[in-house]
């Protein structure tokens, strides 16, 4: 008769937080990251320079067809192998997630961008307003909020995908408790502490996100 | 990197389909049953529906892995391999993603539809079996195809808890023979061209399906 021992594993708290952390600290770098690269990779991929398009069309390609798991060991091991980097398992971690995010965000961003209208750009021009003008007041508040949604699935994806660097010994929060596991002989109880953290996590993720659309994002009408 | 090498990510390739194309066959038919409750009028159900749900959909695929993996001896005393255990983990994970393509795909059958199969008699079972259900599952295969992929892409977690498929293979072969980067990258040009192609007969069914409606 197995008996479940939570405190067991609750002694350990200590070791999860800092996991806890490492996960948050992971997944913040690699939206702030990835959102960069993956607006660039957007913008080659509505650009008209020929060479530009074929490579972000290529990247994003790669990088949604290809296990994110795969990624991660390419770029731990692969690069090693090549003798070219030698990655510690925090960066190798944190290139893998903003590779593998930013091909999807790029998809997102690219949709936003070709949802303005003409017509509404045209308008803005006979306003009489400036370029930067136009890009910063009417299309950058606009794309926002067409993306915001669809960016804040991909936030929550990061949070959970994240998981998977523990593959290469990233010290997040499910090494952190892998590692807790093996030395109390406590799988189960292990990974039910740590469903209930990741569901927390990526529950209030989403909520902080639509609270702040609500709050701060004006409703446009094509929604 | 040798043939035989090649051939046997590629038998493992063959697995990882095996093990996918049972997931979504059985995730379909819970994710059917999901969706059903979802629009259901009885809270109870509906609740339990979302509660599912969102529990496969907000947590790492990975944990849900090692919860089966060490909880089914645990909880129901049964010893199973590997390849059970991933695809219990695959039926379950993707059955919370399926329920939600029905969902919408039931959801976005015009309202006009079920007032005239009532006006024609139907009853709203009948109504739901010969006129909404079928015109649903239409809509619903471009959708299934991009969850296949998907979780054709996640099998490769599976590998974690022993499950030997490609990506398995594919770290067994890289520790005996150091060929690190070829195995991988062999490993990563087969999901690939699994994948993308999966994914354009998926947006190719989506615009031949887009003429009918």
């Amino acid at each position: 008769m197995y008996i479940m021992q939570f405190g067991e594993v609750l002694k350990y708290s200590d070791m999860l937080l800092r996991g806890l952390l490492f996960t948050l600290e992971l997944s913040i770098l690699t939206m702030f990251f990835s959102l960069i690269l993956g607006t660039v990779i957007a913008l080659w991929r509505i650009s008209k320079n020929k060479f530009l398009f074929a490579f972000a069309t290529a990247y994003v390609e790669f990088f949604r067809n290809v296990p994110l798991l795969i990624v991660i060991y390419i770029v731990f091991y692969g690069t090693s192998a090549l003798s070219i980097f030698r990655f510690t398992s925090i960066t190798a971690g944190v290139i893998a997630l903003t590779l593998n995010s930013a091909a999807f965000e790029a998809e997102i961003i690219r949709g936003g961008l070709k949802a303005i209208a003409k017509e509404q750009l045209e308008s803005a021009q006979s306003l009489g307003l400036s370029k930067f003008q136009i890009f910063r007041f009417i299309a950058i508040p606009y794309v926002i909020r067409i993306v915001w949604t669809a960016l804040g699935n991909q936030a929550v994806d990061i949070i959970l995908g994240s998981s998977v660097v523990s593959v290469i010994a990233f010290p997040e929060l499910t090494y952190a408790g892998m590692n807790i596991a093996a030395t109390k002989d406590r799988y189960f109880e292990v990974f039910v502490i740590l469903l209930i953290i990741y569901l927390t996590l990526s529950v209030s993720a989403s909520s902080i996100l639509r609270v702040i659309k609500r709050v701060f994002l004006k409703p446009n009408e094509l929604e | 990197m040798t043939w035989m090498r090649v051939l046997l990510l590629l038998r493992g390739a063959v697995v990882a389909l095996e093990v996918c194309t049972l997931g979504i066959i059985l995730g379909c038919v819970l994710g059917f049953c999901l969706s059903l409750m979802r629009l259901s009028k009885i809270k109870t159900l509906n609740m339990l529906s979302l509660i599912y749900v969102e529990l496969f959909r907000d947590s790492p695929l990975l944990i849900q892995l090692f919860l089966i993996f060490y909880g089914l001896p645990i909880l129901f005393k049964v010893q199973t391999s590997a390849l059970v255990v991933a695809t219990i983990a695959m039926t379950l994970n993707s059955s919370a993603y399926i329920a939600e393509i029905f969902k919408s795909a039931i959801g976005g059958i015009m309202k006009g539809q079920w007032d005239a199969s009532y006006s024609l008699g139907l009853s709203h079972l009948q109504s739901l079996r010969y006129v909404i259900l079928p015109q649903a599952f239409r809509i619903a295969i471009p959708p299934l195809i991009n969850q296949f992929v998907s979780m054709l892409k996640s099998s490769s977690l599976a590998s974690i808890i022993g499950f030997v498929e490609i990506t398995k293979l594919a770290t067994m072969i890289r520790s005996r023979t150091f060929t690190t980067f070829d195995v991988l990258g062999v490993t990563a040009a087969i999901y690939f061209v699994m994948c993308y192609g999966l994914s354009r007969l998926g947006s190719y069914l989506e615009k031949r399906l887009e003429i009918g409606t």
